[in-house]
């Protein structure tokens, strides 16, 4: 599992699902938590993050958000060499088939369906934290 | 989608048949997932004009095959307040923006869920970011030549309402 200085980052349009998702994440131990309201806002959070040398070490993203959506917002992470290995989970109220798997191709992390509990977003964390880390799983 | 089945009338059987029980298990099954909450149902009926009796709206403004049609879902606050209090564990000042902020993230995952039992039906009902706002606010020609579908559910004895228009 990530350890408990993992430095998140927090994208949704809608303040209530922010908070959702920090108490979730406090609650496991994790402090180090900045929040965005849009794809565009976290992007630049993200660069900025990366270019200062302490770079976001997760992302959770919600999907459907104005100006830019989360899951443009990981393909531009993606399209970044110095992002594309950013451990990154999308948050989506839908669950069509056709959805997880444009995600899955653009290379989310995982994906999570709301409404969910802290128990699903804690095991989606601990695979997240595997796919990113085998050796980490393989122990 | 030129395969999916239309939206074109509200009263059509299909629809009736299939979008009812479509929209009934999304509130229902979401609702329960995010706690202790009791959901019933009434009758729907159909109108081309009706008073919504509650304070707190969300509004959904979609398209099919370039046919607006619109989703609300019409609340009463108690409802609401409970569910947030359970999601965020903090108290909801039912004043503040919050409430509009939080009813607007509970109607896109009632929506969400919709939109998918819907789509695996063979309808195509697209995604929108909701808007929330207080009933009043409405402005009163947001539904020139609209038909609703209205289905009243109650929430542990709260009743509340969704709202889907057709424009035609």
């Amino acid at each position: 599992m990530f350890i408990p200085n993992t430095k998140f980052l927090i994208v949704d349009d809608f303040a209530t699902m922010r908070k959702v998702v920090k108490k979730v994440l406090v609650e496991l131990g994790y402090s180090d938590i900045l929040e965005a309201e849009d794809g565009k806002i976290a992007l630049q959070l993200i660069q900025d993050a990366a270019n200062s040398g302490a770079p976001f070490q997760c992302i959770v993203s919600d999907w459907n958000m104005p100006n830019m959506t989360g899951l443009e917002l990981l393909k531009a992470c993606k399209a970044d060499p110095k992002l594309k290995e950013t451990p990154f989970m999308l948050v989506t109220a839908e669950s069509e088939k056709e959805q997880i798997i444009e995600a899955a191709k653009a290379g989310v992390s995982e994906y999570v369906v709301k409404p969910f509990n802290a128990a699903t977003l804690k095991d989606k964390l601990t695979r997240v934290y595997n796919k990113h880390n085998p050796a980490a799983k393989a122990a | 989608m030129s395969t999916a089945l239309k939206i074109s009338t509200l009263k059509n059987p299909l629809f009736e048949k299939i979008v009812v029980g479509n929209i009934c298990a999304g509130i229902k099954d979401t609702l329960t997932q995010l706690g202790p909450f009791t959901t019933e149902f009434q009758p729907h009926f159909f109108a081309a004009k009706w008073v919504v009796p509650t304070p707190i709206s969300v509004i959904l403004n979609l398209k099919q095959d370039e046919q607006p049609i619109q989703v609300r879902f019409h609340f009463d606050p108690k409802p609401v307040i409970d569910i947030l209090e359970g999601m965020i564990g903090d108290k909801v000042d039912p004043e503040s923006q919050d409430i509009l902020d939080g009813v607007g993230e509970i109607s896109n995952m009632i929506y969400g869920l919709i939109k998918s039992k819907a789509n695996s039906s063979g309808f195509s009902f697209g995604m929108s970011r909701p808007e929330a706002c207080f009933t009043k606010d409405i402005p009163p020609n947001a539904n020139p030549n609209g038909q609703s579908l209205v289905i009243p559910f109650s929430v542990n004895g709260s009743v509340c309402h969704f709202e889907f228009i057709v424009f035609q």
